[in-house]
């Protein structure tokens, strides 16, 4: 018996095939235009805007924060109805912050039907909001700035935004193939270095803080894959100003699919885009979450080009049971990773994305 | 020693066969009243509850609008916040067919319609899909889900409710909403797991979107249910708009109490009453029990028993009796609660909110609490006599007389005690009538009852002396010697005949004052029915009898009949739920144009035409009840909240009514309209030219609505019929009390007149041996029984009518806040004594038959 929730719509998500007929696929390459691509593409299904930053005070106190919007279409196109309440998109958002002092994290989920303004994203340019969560592009003149709010018990964000490099397109300038299979590919690109500023308030406390950011912004119509049973995926803000994502799915036979990828972006904002034999991510420790029992890798090693890194999570418990929104228990958390590029010393923070990992 | 008096016990229970018989049935009859009365209103009260508290789930706080709910836009602005937690509501209860015509009433189904947005609503309430819509595959999930959300009129409907009305998914059904047959279909089932535990039974929910569609809400939602700290409450409640509110959780329970506080207070005063006549009954048959025994007690002393053993003894019998006579009462008691569930819920169906009629469910807590309160009744009925007749020196026990010297010297002091009880019930009553406080009044009302009852007994034994002599030369007139015996029987057996005529003096009592109370009600409602039911025809939606207010007519059909050309005049009657200073009222809307000059409102003061001037010129009437329950007088204001904030109508006038115990502002449409929106219309009254037969006419009218409008068309005669069919089913219960108050009197003056006889045995040797022959034994049995009969219905009339007042100056105020005006109603007293001299006489039959048995050398041999 399943409780009468938004899992129950996500079943329907991932399974049906027959109106998916009516969405687009990510098939083709793309003429990516900004600002117009930061904003929603409704013919496709499933369309998500993913923030994730290390931050911290002007004394050194750290925090990680996570604020996601996704949109899911129920259907190609909706029935006119009567009633202002009829939706064609469900939104859902989560939001966590971590507390790396106190060793502490928190999270929050919200969901809420695209229609009489309760949730919606615009099409012309980066602002999707969830109730009083927003994610929005204020003004185009310095490049892009992002304002982010939210606000939850257990505290709040109010975030500035500024991107210090161009979107990085990742896979085929932008186009991502997630298997053999057709139409198995989404359309995925990233402002990789956000510079952040904003408070944040965490249980009453209130702190002023500086970090860096990334945003991800995917969209794509979803198609089952049985042999995928979840993904790693990782982006890292390195000590000397590059910066690299990393992307592997997982098979039903333990093996990792031959379509993991990932970017490195150097300083420059110039990209080299990985292929699955480009790089290693593999695990060094786990952490078993007391509640779900997932078991999850919380320590890893990683080589790509001449760097060698080994990656450690600060706070072992950042776990999301997001099963009454999107249906899904994950790991997303802040990292950190150390080591070295040939002999020179690298330190980085970034945040890491565990998926599949609870039976 | 106490071996040997057990031994006697039994043998004289086994000798005793019949009064053992009756004794036991006292006192399960007792516990009986007690327990089914209790039990169903503990049952009764729970559902009602838990159906609130399910629909309410875990929501801590309610946004409320005015009667036109909360639009569209404030309800995503609040929803929005991230201070609370916050889902939008509809609610309807409709009638519900499937796969028949609309014309077809023959089934009833009942569907609790609730609209919710699955997509905020995760947090308050656990509903789920049915396993085998969701586990057999992930298509027929999807396709559940998607449906729900995205096609009109798709429902997840009650698994049990399915099952039973063999219903499958994917099938229509035809719900009735104001007037209007609107079409769902099932796209799902909720498995019974959850609604078990939620106590909502026939439960269909919607999505937002076909609920504001199918209820012809578009724009609105009723309620927003929140979950919030307090302090995050109490900002929200700050920034709420003048149209809306914040209930608060204990406001809302109160609300819930509030609704039912009449009709809790109304099931109290019967549970008082139940126990009250179940002690009564225990205490009287338990004295008469002991009081037989008066010699063998005597005769035991003589032996040398002590009084301490004979106590013990006793009481050890008593305890007996007591343990096996409150078990029969339990199971009675059950069967007994069975029915006045079914009573009890389809008046609060009728009156309140729907609820679906459940079988008991067992409260271990009141059966064992009935089984105690019976059995210690049983042992202190027992314990009071036996301690004063073993106290008694042995060779006066034995005799008779010593007693009953006794209680004729007690007599006056007993009447004075009961003097003192009558001047309590008057300095409660008054007391109740002038202190406002609603619940202590109800009390002092009941306890001034209580204190009447007292008086009335206390005062039998001297108006029984006092009556027995005056009717002792009656009786000599009318027949002869035997007619004056029985008198003096009467007297000479005070101690006996006195509680036996009190007992059935009570149960009379409380017949006639019941009786009288009901009968002044129903003449008041008549006058009022009268004044006010004088359109021709009536017409309401279908559906308004589970809707309870929320079914009104489209605007279409209001089209409709202005358009009707054999229609004068029509009164469009709006009733809202309301609230006023916390309490639930009612707002009514009228067409004052149209009835200031048709109906007769019966008002308090004032002149009727500028009283209806006032009230087109925007001021209010206030119905009695609301006057009473706020006092408030003509010229009072009265302080409403509107969508502009709150404003100040003065009243022009107050009016009776019967309508809602709640209490009603009424207003002209107009004013209501200004204040809060769009009319609702819930009633209709049709006035028709003069020359139009309104039985053909109504004919004609349902025929040209017949598949469009789902409207009932009651011609005036039929509607003033309901009205008091519905009145009759208010006082189900009360007749079911008045019945067992007769059962009572019927069983008390039986073991009374029967033990009397049965002890008289030697007398009536002696009577026999000076001549007398069995006719005029016979004959001096029934005058006796009868005349006990009579004296008690002589007291009932003064007492019950007391009681009546007291039910309806005192009770009834603060329960029902009706005007009921006192009317003798000869009929209930007629009643009284034919109950009286029927139970009298049929009393006598069994001690008339032992009268052959008696030997007379046996009964005269001690002489």
């Amino acid at each position: 018996m399943l409780r009468f929730t938004l899992y129950l719509l996500f079943c329907a998500f991932t399974t049906s095939i027959l109106a998916q007929n009516d969405f687009a696929r990510a098939e083709k390459m793309r003429d990516w235009k900004f600002p117009r691509d930061h904003g929603q593409h409704p013919a496709y299904q499933t369309e998500w805007w993913y923030f994730t930053g290390n931050v911290k005070t002007e004394n050194g106190r750290r925090f990680g924060y996570e604020l996601t919007f996704f949109r899911q279409a129920l259907a190609p196109a909706i029935l006119p109805r009567e009633s202002q309440w009829a939706f064609r998109d469900v939104y859902i958002a989560h939001f966590a912050i971590t507390d790396i002092a106190k060793g502490k994290f928190y999270y929050t989920q919200k969901s809420a039907r695209g229609a009489l303004h309760l949730a919606g994203a615009d099409s012309a340019l980066l602002a999707v909001h969830l109730g009083d969560w927003s994610a929005r592009q204020e003004n185009g003149r310095e490049g892009e700035q992002i304002r982010l709010r939210a606000a939850s018990d257990f505290g709040e964000i109010d975030f500035v935004l500024q991107a210090l490099r161009p979107p990085v397109f990742h896979g085929d300038h932008g186009l991502l193939p997630n298997s053999h299979l057709p139409g198995d590919a989404v359309y995925y690109y990233s402002l990789p270095v956000l510079q952040t500023t904003g408070i944040l308030r965490c249980h009453g406390e209130s702190f002023r803080l500086t970090g860096s950011s990334w945003m991800d912004h995917e969209f794509f119509t979803p198609i089952a894959n049985p042999q995928v049973i979840g993904w790693d995926w990782l982006s890292l803000h390195l000590s000397d100003s590059t910066a690299v994502m990393l992307a592997q799915w997982r098979q039903i036979d333990g093996s990792i699919s031959p379509y993991a990828t990932g970017t490195f972006i150097r300083r420059e904002g110039t990209t080299q885009i990985f292929s699955a034999g480009n790089f290693s991510f593999i695990p060094q420790a786990w952490w078993t979450s007391p509640t779900s029992g997932g078991k999850y890798p919380v320590a890893w090693k990683i080589k790509f080009l001449d760097y060698e890194l080994q990656l450690r999570t600060p706070v072992a418990n950042q776990e999301l049971d997001t099963r009454r929104s999107t249906g899904k228990i994950y790991w997303e958390g802040c990292v950190e990773v150390s080591g070295k590029k040939g002999q020179q010393e690298i330190r980085g923070e970034g945040y890491l994305e565990m998926t599949g990992y609870v039976k | 020693m106490l071996r040997l008096l057990r031994l006697f016990n039994l043998r004289h229970l086994r000798r005793k066969r019949l009064e053992t018989l009756l004794c036991l049935l006292g006192i399960a009859l007792g516990v009986a009243v007690m327990v089914g009365i209790d039990l169903a209103n503990q049952n009764a009260l729970r559902s009602f509850r838990r159906t609130v508290d399910a629909v309410t789930g875990r929501a801590t706080h309610q946004i409320l609008g005015g009667p036109a709910g909360i639009p569209d836009s404030l309800a995503a602005t609040i929803i929005s916040g991230s201070e609370v937690q916050a889902t939008p509501l509809l609610e309807y209860v409709a009638s519900a067919r499937f796969h028949a015509t609309i014309q077809d009433t023959a089934t009833k189904m009942i569907l609790h319609l609730l609209a919710i947005d699955p997509l905020t609503d995760a947090d308050f309430r656990d509903y789920s899909i049915a396993a085998n819509a969701t586990a057999r595959s992930g298509s027929t999930a999807m396709s559940t889900g998607l449906r729900f959300l995205l096609q009109p009129g798709a429902a997840l409907v009650d698994e049990d409710f399915a099952a039973a009305h063999h219903l499958k998914i994917d099938d229509t059904l035809k719900v009735l909403i104001g007037a209007r047959w609107r079409e769902i279909y099932i796209a799902g089932l909720i498995p019974k797991q959850t609604l078990s535990q939620s106590g909502l039974d026939n439960l269909a929910l919607v999505d937002i979107t076909t609920g504001q569609e199918i209820f012809g809400r578009v724009g609105y939602v009723d309620r927003i249910d929140v979950i919030a700290s307090e302090t995050a409450a109490r900002t929200l409640a700050a920034q709420l708009p003048a149209s809306l509110h914040l209930e608060a959780p204990a406001r809302r329970s109160q609300r819930v109490n509030d609704m039912l506080r009449s009709f809790r207070l109304n099931l109290m005063a019967l549970s008082f009453l139940a126990v009250f006549v179940g002690m009564f009954l225990i205490y009287n048959t338990m004295m008469f029990a002991v009081m037989q025994r008066r010699k063998q007690i005597g005769i035991l002393r003589c032996l040398g028993v002590t009084p301490r053993q004979i106590i013990l003894n006793t009481l050890l019998e008593a305890f007996g009796l007591g343990v096996i006579g409150s078990l029969l009462g339990l199971g009675l008691g059950v069967v007994l609660a069975d029915y006045v569930t079914r009573t009890v819920t389809t008046t609060i169906s009728d009156l309140y909110v729907f609820l679906k009629v459940s079988s008991v469910t067992l409260n271990s807590g009141i059966l064992t609490k009935f089984f105690l309160i019976g059995l210690l009744t049983t042992l202190l009925a027992s314990a009071v006599p036996i301690i004063e007749a073993s106290k008694v020196p042995a060779a006066v026990a034995v005799r008779r007389s010593a007693l009953e010297f006794r209680a004729q010297k007690f007599a006056p002091r007993f009447a004075f005690a009961g003097i003192c009880f009558l001047v309590i019930a008057i300095v409660l009553a008054l007391n109740s009538i002038q202190g406002g406080e609603v619940f202590g009044g109800f009390f002092f009302g009941l306890a001034a009852a209580l204190a009447v009852a007292l008086g009335a007994i206390f005062l039998t034994p001297l108006l029984t002396l006092v009556l027995v002599r005056f009717t002792g030369v009656i009786m000599n007139k009318l027949a002869g010697m035997i007619g004056v015996l029985a008198a003096r029987n009467i007297q000479t057996a005070l101690s006996r005949t006195a509680v036996a005529i009190a007992a059935l003096m009570l149960s009379l009592s409380m017949v006639l004052g019941m009786g009288l109370m009901i009968a002044s009600f129903r003449g008041s409602l008549n006058d009022w029915v009268k004044s006010v039911l004088q359109a021709d025809i009536y017409l309401q939606p279908t559906d308004a009898a589970t809707a309870k207010w929320e079914a009104l007519f489209p605007p279409e059909f209001i089209q409709f009949l202005e358009q009707q050309p054999e229609i004068d005049a029509i009164d469009l009657y709006g009733a809202t739920a309301f609230t006023y200073r916390g309490q639930p009222i009612y707002l009514i809307a009228i067409s004052a144009v149209v009835v200031k000059d048709r109906l007769d409102f019966i008002f308090t003061q004032g002149n009727d035409q500028e009283n209806w001037q006032h009230l087109i010129a925007g001021e209010v009437f206030l119905s009695d009840g609301f006057a009473r329950r706020f006092h408030k007088a003509v010229g009072d204001t009265v302080v409403l909240s509107t969508l502009h904030g709150p404003r100040v109508f003065r009243t022009a006038a107050i009016f009776v009514d019967y309508s809602f115990e709640q209490g009603q502002v009424m207003m002209d449409h107009r004013t209501y309209t200004e204040n809060w929106g769009a009319s609702r219309i819930t009633n209709i009254g049709v006035f028709l030219k003069p020359q139009i037969d309104f039985r053909r006419y109504a004919v004609d009218l349902r025929r040209a609505l017949a598949g469009r409008f789902a409207v009932q068309v009651i011609p005036n005669r039929d509607l003033r019929e309901r009205v008091f069919k519905v009145f009759d089913q208010s006082f189900a219960i009360t007749q079911v009390m008045q019945i067992l108050a007769g059962v009572v009197a019927f069983i008390g003056i039986i073991s009374a007149v029967m033990s009397l006889l049965v002890e008289r045995t030697r007398e009536l040797g002696i009577l026999r041996a000076v001549g007398m022959g069995f006719g005029q034994l016979h004959q001096m049995v029934l005058i006796e029984s009868g005349l006990m009969g009579a004296l008690a219905a002589c007291i009932a009339v003064p007492a019950g009518t007391a009681l009546a007042l007291v039910m309806i100056y005192v009770i009834n105020l603060h329960t029902f806040n009706w005007t009921i005006n006192f009317q003798i109603n000869f009929g209930a007293y007629v009643q009284i004594w034919w109950m009286a001299l029927a139970a009298a006489l049929l009393a006598a039959i069994y001690p008339m038959s032992r009268l052959k048995k008696i030997s007379i050398a046996a009964a005269i041999r001690e002489e």
